[in-house]
């Protein structure tokens, strides 16, 4: 019974509290209600598991709901009631002075008799208080006592019409709010003030706070001064319990205070309306700006600060922490540079290059007759991915954290933009289940960066060869290696699977569908074929259970026929005059598959000591220094929704005219897209590529969690900065790895802004 | 592939389905959607298989094994088993409402603000905040720890006294702590996201409004709130992903001692490499639930927040 009563309370409780946040802001009106229902729907499931399980559970809960509920109610409500304290001047100044005196006088003497917290400066982290202590509402008369003297002292200041009887009046206000807190000051406290430096104090600070307000210069000059007074007899004097210049330091800058309150007076309506707005202005800007003040304008100047000193943010030690992350062999590791040039990447990229160089210059010498380089979508093309695979086989070599960022950022940027642009064009042209792919691709952007690292650490994790492998990419890439080493030879000790002939038949079918379908062209027989392929193959691994050595043999066989269907599309399509660029491509791929078919090399496999060739797994995850790429993966597969889903809005943009122009002029597909479609779009892929940088530059909880720590030469900034900082307690060396990714993102991120802002304010 | 293309006329049947066949696009495309959803699949379908089978081979022999379970499932959620994770989804929960609700309330009132009320410097002031953007959360998070652990003290110049701005609020542990750095770091995105749509809004409204006799405070509350729904939802689901599946700033501010939220526990979990990896893979899609039941019943509106806002830092 009491189980059930408890669950209704929650439940009442939740949608009371949803109803009031809902209501408050507004949102009920709208199509949101299906969103919040939805969401209520798995929060109480989830709730009433746990309630169902556990009493302590639910206590937790509706205390979490508690302490949220209060949260969210004194943030908003503090705002509210400043607005409604400056909606009172409009019943007439006094009124407003009034009420905004109590509150301020509530909040000071509250402070001042609760916690007040000028320390000495060797007991920092130890509060004194100067008077009783005992917290904000140790002593609740004492805030009251505060309302009273100011709110009484300002609604009277500001209903006295005469300035001589208004300023007596400040002045008794200041002196009666002095006089008290000079009376509870503890004994201990009692200071011998230094006047000097008190003068000095109250010239500077009402020279600072005239500044401030050049149209009305004496109430700020006033408050400054009263400051600034506080500042230099406090700051100056020594807190013996022996001097007596106690009432002299209290109730001086009171006075000066009371001065400033009262010296204007009650305002004109014309006055009323700027004192509206200025007051506003504070009121809504308030709250954002103290959370950026003090959540990212302080502490990053802290940062900056805390880099310039040692490992326990005490000695001063310069830039030496800037001078041990850029000189570290972790940072920077140049010792294997020269393993770049024996790297395979290196040559590839080499044999592109030539290969673009060689196509330019042939070109533009059948083209126009005279030596020289010609730029077209082929070179330049050839030449982009030449470079692109230069820098990461020149990153597999440069090893240390910086290099491993600038890896990340040059692979993870290019690849997710790449990706992201094809798959919003290949949606664009695709007529089945546009927005269900673009969903399915999307999705990963939901996911935090921990679960996607957790799904991809099933993807690449690898065990002993003598086992099963249980990682989806290890399973494939062994499955693959063992077949590619089998003993070639027909299947034997077979076993019957229904289902092995069932999808056999599918396949079969689809396969003759194709054919029949087709008006049979030759080139058209490569689709076909691949089903079949597949259908072979399945059939044989599912149906028959045939083992790798015949597996291999069927699709050395299936190779060999594929390729020489492409082969013979090529050359049919080529004595007609049409291009077979793509023919030849496919036929230059499968060929190599069946060489390393043939060869017994593909897939997982390793050389043993005897040479022979041997399945093996591949430890994605700890093998220096690809593993880097394998992580990079993860967020590729995280951020290419990303890229897509922002280009294919701007891909959606560009004006048909625009392409249906090009086509009218007899442009290719191709030609539209890199001549009409990519260019407009390009400001887009500014944007996506300038925020992913930044993004990248950022990335820690994949190395974190997937990456193990930046264990295996796959170390990054943001990694070293959490390690540095809070693993091995060195913040001076954090704060300065903090302070250099803040630099590096910088000129970015104010490109970024600039574009935002070039159509605003 | 380019080989296949569809033949020109025709529209019986059979010609039909064969563009339908031939259509490159959508098999290439769809090819990239299997996979990019096998990785996810992959986890999802190994969530319901046991501790031995997980162990012993890939997520497909579940078709052979005919024993799928929950109970990797009942272990992370029921209260009392070891690897519970109830708690850590309330502190999950306790982290999240708040930092969306109060930065989306902040950041409303600020933009109202650099919108529709005239003071002197407001241009400025507004390219000041959205400049805060360039700041990564990392330069900010090791004062921040300082101060929720042990207040804000300065040591007055020219005098041998320390002031201290904030006492000791003792915040290391508390869901608070997490909150209120969200709040702080969401603020310059939320404030240049919702100024965008506000100032956006038809001046004549503000004006009949004035005229009318409404303030800024009424003028706010019963035009602004209301019309600006859409904006409002589109920073709320993306800044409620944001913070329901924020690993650093929870793994900073908390201790592991203390109650954690849920990606936090994962992660934890998975450095336990051989008792718990089977429980992972739920564990997983328990952490996603919310995110994804969010996510596709609001996708609209996350898109265009994604949009507006492919600055956030």
């Amino acid at each position: 019974m009491g189980v059930v009563l408890t669950v209704l309370g929650g439940l009442t409780a939740i949608g009371l509290g949803v109803s009031a946040v809902l209501g408050l802001i507004g949102l009920a009106r709208t199509n949101v209600p299906k969103f919040v229902g939805m969401l209520a729907v798995a929060i109480v499931v989830v709730w009433v598991a746990i309630a169902v399980g556990d009493r302590g559970k639910l206590e937790r809960l509706l205390d979490m709901l508690g302490t949220v509920f209060i949260s969210v109610v004194v943030c908003i409500g503090i705002w509210v009631i400043s607005n409604m304290v400056v909606s009172s001047a409009k019943r007439g100044w006094p009124m407003y002075a009034g009420i905004a005196g109590a509150l301020f006088g509530a909040l000071f003497f509250g402070i001042m008799r609760g916690t007040l917290s000028v320390l000495p400066i060797f007991a920092a982290q130890d509060p004194l208080y100067l008077f009783s202590g005992g917290g904000l509402l140790g002593h609740a008369e004492w805030p009251v006592i505060g309302a009273i003297v100011f709110g009484a002292g300002s609604y009277l200041t500001a209903s006295i019409p005469q300035r001589e009887v208004r300023l007596a009046a400040g002045v008794a206000m200041g002196a009666i709010a002095g006089a008290l807190l000079a009376w509870k000051l503890k004994v201990w406290y009692y200071p011998s003030l230094d006047y000097v430096a008190g003068l000095i104090g109250a010239v500077v600070g009402a020279g600072l706070g005239g500044v401030i307000r050049l149209r009305n210069p004496i109430p700020t000059a006033l408050i400054g001064a009263a400051i600034g007074f506080s500042y230099g007899a406090w700051g100056g004097g020594e807190w013996t319990g022996a001097g007596s210049g106690r009432w002299i330091g209290m109730i001086v800058p009171m006075v000066l205070l009371g001065l400033a309150i009262a010296w204007n007076g009650s305002r004109g309506p014309k006055a009323m309306a700027e004192f509206d707005n200025r007051a506003r202005a504070t009121v809504f800007l308030g709250p954002a700006l103290l959370f950026l003040f003090g959540s990212l304008i302080v502490p990053a100047i802290t940062t900056f600060l805390l880099s310039l000193r040692g490992r326990d943010s005490v000695d001063y030690v310069g830039f030496e922490n800037y001078n041990e992350l850029f000189t570290s062999d972790q940072s920077f590791d140049f010792s294997e540079w020269s393993a770049l040039f024996t790297s395979r990447l290196f040559w590839i990229a080499f044999v592109l290059a030539v290969a673009a160089i060689v196509i330019g210059l042939v070109t533009n010498i059948r083209r126009n007759g005279e030596p020289g380089f010609e730029r077209n979508p082929t070179t330049v093309g050839l030449l982009t991915v030449g470079a692109f695979i230069l820098s990461m086989g020149a990153l597999s070599v440069l090893r240390g954290t910086f290099f491993n960022n600038l890896w990340w950022v040059i692979t993870v940027v290019t690849v997710a933009t790449v990706a992201g642009l094809l798959i919003a064009v290949l949606a664009d042209r695709s007529s089945v289940g546009e927005n269900a792919a673009k969903t399915l691709i999307f999705m990963p952007m939901a996911i935090s960066f921990v679960g996607a690292s957790i799904v991809w650490r099933l993807q690449y994790q690898a065990r002993p060869i003598s086992k099963n492998q249980t990682g989806v990419l290890n399973a494939i890439w062994v499955g693959l290696g063992k077949m590619g080493t089998g003993e070639l030879g027909l299947p034997g000790g077979l076993t019957f699977r229904p289902i092995g002939f069932v999808i056999f038949g599918l396949f079969l079918a689809a396969a003759l569908f194709f054919v029949v379908t087709s008006k049979p062209r030759l080139d058209a027989l490569a689709g076909p074929l691949i089903l079949l392929f597949v259908a072979g193959f399945l059939f044989l691994k599912i149906g028959l259970g045939a083992e790798t050595g015949s597996l291999r043999l069927f699709v050395i066989v299936f190779l060999v026929a594929i390729a020489a269907a492409l082969a013979y599309t090529a050359v049919t399509r080529l004595q007609n005059g049409q291009a077979a660029t793509a023919q030849s491509l496919m036929f230059g791929v499968v060929v190599f598959l069946a060489y390393r078919f043939l060869a017994g090399a593909i897939g997982g496999y390793t050389t043993s000591a005897q040479g022979e060739i041997v399945p093996d797994t591949v430890l994605f995850l700890t093998n220096t220094p690809f593993n880097n790429i394998f992580l990079m993966i993860i967020l590729i597969w995280m951020q290419t929704g990303f890229a897509m889903v922002i280009l294919s809005a701007a891909i959606k943009a560009v004006p048909q005219e625009f392409i249906e122009a090009a086509r009218v002029d007899g442009a290719t597909e191709s030609q539209t897209f890199f001549n009409v479609t990519l260019p407009s779009i390009l400001p887009t892929v500014g944007v996506v590529v300038t925020t992913m940088i930044v993004q990248v530059t950022k990335v820690y909880d994949i190395v974190k969690v997937a990456g193990q720590g930046g264990k295996f030469g796959n170390n990054v900034l943001a990694n070293e900065m959490f390690e540095q900082s809070f693993s091995f307690g060195n913040r001076g060396l954090g704060s300065a790895v903090a302070v250099v990714m803040f630099l590096t993102v910088l000129p970015v991120m104010v490109y970024n802004i600039y574009n935002m802002q070039k159509g605003e304010v | 592939m380019a080989a296949i293309t569809a033949p020109q006329g025709g529209n019986g049947l059979g010609d039909r389905i064969y563009q339908r066949l031939a259509d490159i696009p959508t098999w290439v495309l769809w090819m990239l959607v299997v996979v990019w959803t096998i990785p996810s699949f992959s986890l999802f379908v190994n969530s319901f298989r046991n501790r031995d089978a997980q162990r012993n081979d890939a997520f497909w022999n579940i078709l052979n094994e005919r024993d799928a379970t929950v109970e990797n499932y009942s272990d992370v959620l029921s209260a009392g088993s070891t690897n519970d994770l109830t708690d850590s989804i309330i502190t999950s929960a306790a982290i999240s409402v708040p930092a969306t609700i109060i930065p989306i309330a902040f950041a409303a009132f600020a933009a109202y603000g650099f919108a529709w009320i005239d003071f002197k410097g407001r241009k400025w002031l507004f390219i000041a905040t959205v400049s805060l953007l360039a700041i990564p959360l990392q330069v900010a998070l090791i004062p921040l720890l300082r101060l929720y652990i042990g207040g804000a003290h300065l040591t007055l110049p020219f005098t041998d006294k320390t002031m201290t701005f904030l006492p000791d609020i003792d915040l290391a542990g508390d869901p608070a702590a997490v909150w209120l750095t969200h709040t702080g770091f969401a603020m310059p995105f939320a404030i240049f996201l919702l100024h965008n749509y506000i100032s956006q809004l038809p001046k004549e409204v503000f004006e009949s409004a004035r005229i009318d006799g409404a303030d800024h405070f009424t003028t706010f509350w019963r035009l602004v709130v209301p019309l600006s729904v859409p904006a409002l939802a589109s920073f709320a689901i993306f800044q409620f992903l944001w913070t329901w599946n924020d690993y650093l700033i929870a793994n900073t501010m908390l201790d592991a001692q203390s109650s954690v939220p849920t990606t936090v526990r994962i992660a934890n979990l998975a450095g336990d490499f051989d008792n718990t990896d089977h429980l992972l893979t739920a564990a997983a899609f328990v952490q996603a639930f919310v995110p994804l039941v969010v996510f596709f019943s609001m996708q609209r509106f996350f898109v265009r927040g994604l949009l507006a806002g492919s600055v956030k830092g």
